[in-house]
């Protein structure tokens, strides 16, 4: 594969009481692939996911993402504000803040002027189709809207990468059908999406599925021919 | 965001509030009490156009608090004194009894330096050879409900109010004075006095003459009106004991804010998790806990600073059975403000740190 977007080459990762999430997984992921990885519950998903999106760090082998070497940062917060965006099982939206004020929160990292800050974050909310929920807070907000809204704020730093584990966990069928929806569309615009889940309706909207049991990737099937 | 989060834990947020207020009031209470206090003993001293008061030196194995008398020849002495413009003996009576109220008395020469700063407001002044009268102060009068032609009940002794004065000093506000001869006679004290106030005929040749007293007079110190005040009247004890107090009040405090901003940390978690996977920076994190901290502490300032006042005056306009004196200084306004910062601060920079090096995984994942 040309250019990959990410690289794992032999990645581990035990945590303390010696539990192996991940036994020396190889892994490539293209530019503007849409990639979902599957597997039971306990297989290693999440950590694969928290590894690649840099929350976590492993115990050995090499991440490259955007090529970037992961091992060798110090600090891991920098990658993650430019180069990836997560979207979580729950929206974990911070209640205080509206639908608007939440987008933002990536953005103020980046210490972007508020006025530029708010538009965007506007754009966004259009874009995931919630340009009429922008004031409220999330307590007002659906289970669907509001992971939208996580979706919005994944993209505020324009990543690379989209980070999804288990987006559709928490929804009914509908919502979850029009996150993925979301998703799918952000796919084609040419964003790399990797989602995790154990959903297998939800895996099929994919076009490539990796599937790891025990910490190892047992399958990786290609829907459609991919061209990077 | 600062402002929001700490209004979700509205009865949380009050109680920290409530607390810093308790401690900055408590200091504002006890510090302007204190300082007040040293200002006024100091002002009473040095007021009356004296710059020196000679007192019984403090008998080795006592300390603060003693007060002393001397033999009333000296007065006349120390008038013949070369250097020395003018005396004028005080007989000082603290804690002294009635029926009604503890207050001081003041024996005084009438005509005497003492006698310039009462500013007379009903009534008429004492004379010579008055007999056992009393002129009363003004907190004195308002808090006794008595005015000229009424008595005073003094050590056993009926007494008539001639006068009622004023000097701006609570401590003699809140007290009376009465002749010399009469307060010696009253309380026992005849041939002694309990200072001697001096002016000097040079003020710049002061140290110089309190040299040759103290030369003269080894059992005596010739003091200037702040040491009086600060060796013979305890007040350094009371400025301690101010702070100790102040500071307890001030560590309970700290503790308040840190326990509400550790509390908080560990109920959003979560939320910390969040901010880190979208970029936050922990500068950024610390900076949002630490500013909350700073909040509370601000408003509990503000609050606190305004029951301190309150109490302040309050306590230096009603009469009690000692009348204490308030001083308000910018120093004071603003130390308070800037100590509650403090308390913010330290409260809330243990728990900030913590939150920034939470393990983002671990934080996303509590329930």
């Amino acid at each position: 594969m040309p250019h990959p977007i990410v690289i794992l080459r032999r990645v581990s990762k035990v945590y303390p009481r010696g539990v192996v999430a991940l036994r020396e997984v190889d892994l490539e992921i293209g530019r503007g692939e849409f990639v979902a990885i599957v597997g039971p519950s306990g297989s290693g998903k999440s950590t694969l996911l928290h590894l690649v999106g840099g929350l976590d760090r492993p115990s050995s082998g090499e991440i490259r993402v955007g090529g970037m070497a992961l091992n060798g940062q110090k600090n891991l917060t920098l990658f993650r504000r430019r180069t990836v965006g997560f979207v979580f099982q729950s929206h974990h939206l911070i209640p205080v803040l509206t639908a608007l004020e939440n987008v933002e929160l990536p953005m103020v990292a980046l210490r972007m002027p508020q006025d530029v800050r708010r538009r965007r974050a506007a754009h966004l909310l259009a874009r995931v189709g919630l340009a009429h929920r922008m004031t409220h807070l999330p307590g007002d907000l659906s289970g669907g809207e509001s992971q939208r809204v996580a979706v919005a704020r994944a993209l505020a730093n324009d990543p690379a990468l989209l980070l999804a584990d288990e987006p559709t966990g928490e929804l009914d069928s509908e919502s979850g059908r029009a996150v993925v929806g979301l998703l799918e569309e952000l796919n084609r615009e040419g964003r790399t999406v990797v989602i995790v889940t154990h959903n297998l309706q939800v895996a099929e909207a994919a076009t490539r599925e990796v599937t790891l049991r025990d910490g190892s990737v047992v399958g990786d099937r290609r829907k459609v021919a991919f061209r990077a | 965001m600062v402002l929001r989060n700490l209004l979700r834990r509205k009865v949380r947020t009050t109680l920290t509030v409530a607390a810093v207020a308790l401690s900055i009031g408590a200091t504002v209470a006890l510090l302007g009490i204190s300082t007040g206090l040293v200002r006024q003993v100091a002002a009473v001293v040095s007021e009356s156009g004296s710059e020196l008061t000679v007192v019984q030196r403090i008998p080795k194995g006592l300390t603060f608090g003693y007060v002393g008398t001397l033999p009333e020849p000296m007065v006349g002495e120390l008038a013949a004194t070369e250097g020395v413009a003018r005396v004028s003996p005080v007989l000082f009576i603290p804690g002294a009894l009635t029926r009604d109220v503890v207050f001081l008395v003041y024996g005084v020469e009438p005509g005497g330096l003492e006698m310039r700063r009462a500013r007379l407001l009903t009534g008429r002044t004492l004379r010579d050879g008055d007999g056992p009268a009393v002129i009363l102060g003004t907190r004195a009068a308002q808090g006794m409900g008595k005015g000229v032609g009424d008595n005073l009940e003094l050590a056993g002794r009926t007494l008539p109010i001639v006068g009622i004065y004023r000097t701006g000093v609570n401590l003699e506000d809140g007290g009376a004075m009465m002749g010399l001869r009469g307060a010696q006679e009253i309380f026992g004290a005849q041939g002694r006095v309990s200072l001697i106030k001096v002016k000097a005929a040079d003020p710049i040749r002061v140290q110089a003459l309190r040299g040759a007293i103290e030369r003269r007079y080894p059992e005596a110190s010739a003091l200037t009106s702040e040491e009086f005040a600060a060796d013979r009247l305890n007040l350094e004890a009371a400025v301690q004991a101010g702070w100790a107090v102040s500071l307890i009040a001030i560590l309970l405090s700290v503790f308040a804010v840190a326990n509400t901003v550790a509390m908080s940390v560990l109920e959003r978690a979560r939320e910390i998790g969040i901010l880190q996977a979208v970029g936050w920076g922990r500068g950024r994190i610390v900076a949002l806990f630490l500013g909350e901290s700073l909040v509370l502490s601000a408003v509990g300032g503000v609050v606190g600073l305004g029951l301190g006042l309150g109490a302040l005056r309050l306590l230096s306009e009603t009469y009690l059975t000692l009348p204490l004196p308030a001083a308000v200084t910018p120093t004071l306004l603003g130390g308070a403000l800037a100590l509650a910062l403090a308390v913010g601060a330290l409260g809330g920079c243990l728990p900030s740190w913590r939150a920034a090096r939470l393990d983002p995984v671990q934080a996303i994942r509590q329930l």
